[in-house]
């Protein structure tokens, strides 16, 4: 019977008990987990910033540009902040956190929260639409492949997803684009361009194709964890039983074999989620989206510091946040099999 | 911090196999499948079209020989590029150095990880702490906001591509490795050396590490593709390799656009390194299968694919 | 600089001249009945069987804005920032369609006899934004601002001649400013990009212009609104709004405009021109006269020894390159700039490609087979495209450029004019200007740290002499030097493109190099 399995160390830790209630070890587990990542979000804050003083020139050169004089850059870069220590910039941006202020642009002055917030909640809804159309598409055809293992359409499958799968997301982006916008046809937006508050649910036009390219890019892997699980499932001796036993197909699939697939399902979607976080820079540059992606390039052309140190706060919790949720989920998924 | 992740059979045996005189039967075996065969194919065929086209290149690849966006005629088979030069020519010295950047990257990549992880697999303790939250921490960059710094913090020389793909990599391949380590770990033959006296450095080099030839064979080949994927990416968004120099991911940036007037270059290159990851991809799958046995396999890699930690049995 | 400006409104034929023109009879009644029929006449001269229409809102999308986007006419500094200035203010003087300065917002702008006071009148009836009336007041606190030591904008070096603390106002609409030397170019200085006129207690966060778009919103990095003026004091606009957007990239620029997501794009790059008309779209090339020099700096090796110099600029194939990198448009250079200024020197013969005398040059500064480095960046269409030609051409004097390419951050960083054999980008100056801005010792953008004690000596002449003529001749002298020992190569100057959409009418192009003629909208319709 497939189980998912906890990381060693902590299986390590957990009392082999089969009659104390999960709920209490899965707390302590993810108190845990939050303690760890927390510190791990420190951590990462400090190194981002270490190497954003290590980069050549600062906002002040950034904002003059091409006018820079020595002393306009010296009397902005004491407007911005930047003629202080490391340390003590570092400190003041940190401390400022604590009380709810993530600090101003120095490209613009305008505070941190109200760039980074738009552009947060444009990635979320990108994100949250393409995971969840690549999910269900994955795993859907996942199954649909399980169940006819072997047989042809399986395999073209498999050889297609694994084709599309090598290709760079910015190819497969560039493809669809002259294919349905700009050369061949001419019935999709070629660019997915936001006004400043206007909300992408609004603009649901816009976001297909920058949707479909991570789509394309992303379900291959969902295909296969899908597919590989429930074979697996499928072929396990509690599900040949069921089978003897004389239960339908049907019924041995949904009832018995799913509910194993699942738990390595949920952790690849989990997975999946992460990993259109970080795809979608390239999606975002292609299609002009004013996401966090497009902000977080920029920001670094412009050695924005507030914008880089809190839009990789945000990504690097929600890596974290991610991954607890998805641990709690696979294990509460097969309670029976927590213990031994 | 670690997440649960590959689900294996209870009591079944661990997820790659150890013993180490099986790696070469290992290799011989996915050679003979579709898989293999194809993907190696594919793999030293491209490889060889990016070793020994400079050899082989009708022009130099920087010569300004024709109007730019030329269309294919009887000089130039391919057209001419956005400053006239001919897209043959470029195609065939564009390979080596990518793939000289991606192997190196990958290479380090893998070494740097492997160390990280066998040392934590092996030594435990403090350091296996240490080396693991260290991991932990990298692995919340998202990759390209890492390579993508760094870069900017010198600019994109090429050592520093080098460095920054191969620490990119680095903390995933601490992981799988830590894991097949710590299973070797506790194999008898490594027991009784140690009973022997062998010092922990002779030991994790002479019988831990070439027990994982075949995870580090499947690591190797999808670090690769990833590497090959980042550095064209990042010459996309122009932090990546520089010009003149001819090679496939700047090819595909610099010449998008005049899609419309020629597209051969940027369908050549990227024909090339599509062809190339496939490749790559099929051998790594057939290596994965034989060893492993064809459904753990797959779970195995998807779910690496996407950077879960591919666990060990607990018994 | 002309001591007598003409007054026309920047838009090309103006009115005045159009009604002249007709009542000579080229047109016959319809046009001697004025008014309407003017009106319609003018309008189907300007273009053929379209009629100006009231209303609708124009789509723009453009490159080279980013998160330091800004709306304050005097601390303009990206080129997406010309984009929006243009639409909200006006200055004193403005560049016409043919690069020539004319009076915008001033009725006068006078010298005394030796340059060392100016007298600025402000035309009457003008008012900004907020209905305040457009006085000498605003000029003065407009020129102040820009110079303020504690916070010195980016216009000021320039300005560093007039002495604003001993500036009079005389009138409502006049003020005299007295200079602390002769300052003969004020008014060639004057149409650059950060000296927009802006009203007393002017607020950057609300920003108030008398020109013909007021603002509705800013988003930096994203978007800008403005809407219609309709009391603008040159006749309102057309159209009732204007959008503009920033955009990262060229091809999503062209898919923008393809697909009918926006209407006009800018700073397109010559391949693209077959793309987009190909696409259905109509694309505006003009031979502008912007900047995208190569820079030799003249105090460092090898190019401390001018033969070497003189070398590199033999060595460029100037027609070859602006075949390549620009299919034949632009106008070719010379190695001399503000070529549309009136004392460019067109009489000295035009150089052309010659390696046999470039590898003489070379063997008797002792350079043979010379292998030097050049920092490249992406910073304008061709620039990058233009270093790797020229790496090319170099070959065959056994000339070794090894090419560096950094991003354009990292370019105009702290390394910015240290660099020894380089690039760089401008807009249109005059000629006096120009060699203020980057030819003198304290010059601000002296990439090539040109240090020549007769020119220095030459252009303080220049500045102190009122006569057109000597000026003229002070200037040929002058560009005698920049020709024959100057740190610039300058092959051609890049063209103009800009593409925009069938629907969109009214648009023209100048020679200074920034897109539709600054920006101009003001007689712009869409269908």
């Amino acid at each position: 019977m497939a189980t998912p399995e906890v990381a060693r160390d902590d299986l390590v830790r957990l009392p082999a008990s089969r009659t104390r209630s999960p709920w209490r070890e899965i707390r302590a587990l993810v108190a845990r987990r939050v303690a760890l990542g927390v510190v791990t979000l420190f951590l990462v804050t400090v190194v981002v910033f270490a190497a954003t003083q290590v980069l050549p020139g600062n906002a002040a050169y950034a904002v003059l540009g091409h006018s820079a004089t020595p002393q306009a850059i010296s009397a902005l870069e004491k407007e911005m902040g930047l003629d202080r220590s490391a340390v003590s910039q570092y400190w003041s941006w940190f401390s400022g956190l604590f009380q709810g202020d993530l600090g101003k642009s120095l490209a613009n002055g305008e505070p941190v929260g109200s760039l980074i917030g738009p552009r947060l909640e444009n990635s979320a809804f990108l994100v949250a639409v393409s995971g969840a159309i690549g999910t269900a598409i994955g795993v859907l055809l996942g199954l649909w492949a399980a169940l006819r293992r072997d047989k042809p359409i399986d395999h073209v499958l498999s050889v297609t997803l694994l084709a599309l799968t090598s290709l760079p997301e910015f190819v497969v982006g560039i493809v669809l684009v002259l294919v349905f916008a700009s050369v061949l046809f001419h019935v999709l937006p070629a660019v997915a361009v936001l006004s400043p508050g206007q909300a992408p649910w609004d603009a649901p036009k816009l976001l297909i194709l920058p949707t479909a390219t991570l789509v394309i890019v992303t379900v291959p892997y969902l295909f296969r964890m899908v597919r590989a699980a429930t074979i697996e499932a499928l072929e396990s001796e509690y599900v040949e039983m069921a089978r003897l036993n004389g239960l339908s197909p049907l019924r041995v699939l949904v009832r018995h074999a799913l509910p194993n697939a699942i738990a390595p399902t949920i952790q690849v979607i989990g997975l999946n989620f992460l990993y259109l976080a970080g795809g979608i820079v390239v999606v975002e540059f292609v299609f002009n989206y004013p996401g966090i992606g497009q902000g977080l390039v920029n920001a670094v052309s412009d050695r924005d510091i507030p914008i880089i140190q809190f839009t990789v706060l945000v990504l690097a919790a929600f890596y974290v946040f991610m991954n607890i949720v998805t641990d709690v989920i696979a294990l509460l998924a097969t309670p029976r099999r927590l213990f031994r | 911090m670690s997440s649960p992740a590959v689900a294996t059979r209870t009591g079944d045996a661990p997820i790659y196999s150890v013993r180490r005189r099986e790696s070469l039967h290992i290799l011989r075996g996915a050679l003979k499948t579709f898989r293999g065969a194809t993907g190696a194919l594919l793999t030293l065929g491209v490889v060889g079209v990016a070793a020994l086209g400079p050899l082989l290149a009708p022009h130099g690849g920087t010569d300004l020989l024709g109007a730019p966006f030329q269309k294919p005629g009887s000089d130039l088979p391919l057209g001419a590029d956005e400053l006239g030069r001919d897209v043959l020519s470029r195609v065939l010295y564009g390979g080596w150095e990518l793939l000289l950047v991606a192997a190196a990257g990958t290479a380090l990549g893998i070494v740097v990880g492997t160390a990280a992880g066998v040392v934590a697999a092996y030594v435990r303790g403090s350091a296996d702490a240490l080396i693991m939250r260290t991991v932990d921490v990298l692995l919340a960059f998202p990759q390209l906001v890492f390579v993508l710094l760094l870069v900017s913090v010198i600019g994109p020389k090429t050592w520093l591509l080098v460095v920054g793909v191969g620490l990119s990599h680095a903390p995933q391949v601490a992981r799988v490795l830590r894991s097949a380590a710590l299973d070797v770990s506790e194999r008898d033959y490594v027991k009784a050396v140690e009973i022997l006296g062998v010092p922990p450095g002779r030991v994790m080099r002479r019988e831990v590490v070439p027990s994982l030839i075949t995870p580090l064979m499947v690591e190797t080949g999808l670090r690769m593709t990833y590497s090959i994927i980042i550095i064209a990416g990042l010459s996309f968004v122009g932090f990546g390799l520089q010009p003149p120099s001819p090679n496939w991911g700047l090819m595909i940036n610099e010449n998008r656009i005049g899609l419309t007037q020629n597209s051969w270059p940027v369908l050549a290159p990227a024909l090339l390194v599509a062809l190339l990851t496939v490749g790559l991809n099929m051998l790594t799958d057939a290596i994965a299968r034989v060893a492993l046995g064809v459904d753990r396999a797959e779970r195995a890699i998807a779910a690496e694919a996407l950077g879960a930690e591919p666990t060990v049995d607990v018994a | 600089m002309e001591t007598h400006l003409e007054d026309a409104t920047p838009d090309g034929i103006d009115r005045q001249q159009f009604l002249k023109r007709a009542s000579a009879g080229v047109l016959g009644a319809a046009a001697l009945t004025g008014g309407l029929g003017a009106d319609r006449a003018f309008a189907a001269l300007t273009k053929a069987a379209a009629q100006p229409k009231r209303g609708g809102t124009l789509r723009c999308g453009f490159a080279g804005g980013s998160d330091t986007d800004t709306v304050d006419g005097d601390n303009v500094v990206n080129n997406m920032d010309f984009a929006r200035v243009y639409q909200l203010y006006d200055g004193l003087v403005a560049y016409d369609e043919n690069a020539r300065v004319r009076l915008q917002l001033a009725e006068e702008l006078t010298p005394n006899k030796n340059a060392t006071s100016w007298t600025i009148r402000v035309k009457p009836g003008i008012t900004f934004h907020n209905g305040k009336d457009l006085t000498a007041d605003d000029v003065l606190f407009t020129l102040r601002r820009i110079v303020d030591p504690k916070k010195p904008l980016i216009g000021a070096p320039t300005l560093a001649f007039l002495d604003l603390k001993n500036a009079k106002k005389l009138d409502k609409r006049t003020c005299r400013i007295p200079c602390h030397a002769p300052f003969g170019s004020f008014v060639d200085t004057l149409p650059n990009y950060t000296y927009f006129i802006v009203p007393v207690g002017f607020n950057p966060k609300r920003p108030v212009g008398t020109g013909p778009f007021k603002f509705q919103s800013f988003t930096p990095g994203r978007q800008s609104t403005f809407v219609r003026n309709g009391d603008y004091w040159d006749g309102p606009p057309y159209l009732d709004k204007i959008v503009m957007t920033d955009f990262a990239d060229e091809e999503s620029q062209i898919n923008a405009l393809l697909a009918g997501q926006v209407d006009v794009i800018n700073f397109l790059s010559a391949p693209s021109i077959a793309s987009i008309k190909g696409g259905g779209a109509n694309v505006n090339i003009a031979a502008g006269a912007s900047l995208l020099q190569f820079t030799m700096r003249v105090d460092a090796k090898p190019f401390n020894d001018v033969r070497v110099r003189q070398a590199m600029r033999l060595i460029i194939d100037r027609e070859e390159m602006r075949r390549i990198v620009f299919l034949g448009h632009g106008i070719l250079g010379n190695d001399l700039f503000a070529y549309w200024d009136p004392v460019y020197d067109h009489s000295l013969p035009q150089r052309h490609q010659d390696i046999a005398k470039a590898k003489s040059l070379l063997k008797a500064a002792g350079q043979e087979n010379l292998t030097i480095e050049f920092v490249t960046a992406p910073m304008g269409q061709g620039a990058v495209q233009m270093a790797q030609v020229l790496a090319q051409q170099a070959k065959k004097a056994g000339v070794n450029i090894k090419l560096r390419q950094l991003t354009v951050t990292n370019f105009f960083g702290p390394n910015y004019l240290k660099w020894v054999f380089s690039q760089d980008t401008w807009q249109y100056f005059p000629y006096f200007p120009m060699v203020a801005f980057s030819s003198l010792a304290k010059s601000p953008a002296n990439e090539t740290h040109f240090a020549d004690p007769t020119y220095a000596k030459l252009y303080k002449q220049g500045l102190a002499t009122v006569d057109a003529a000597k000026r003229k001749a002070i200037a040929h002298e002058m560009q005698r030097i920049d020709y024959e020992k100057g740190g610039y190569i300058i092959p051609f100057f890049p063209p103009t493109i800009d593409a925009y959409s069938k629907k969109v009418h009214g648009l023209r192009e100048g020679k200074t190099g920034v897109p539709f003629n600054q920006h101009n909208y003001k007689k712009v319709w869409i269908d």
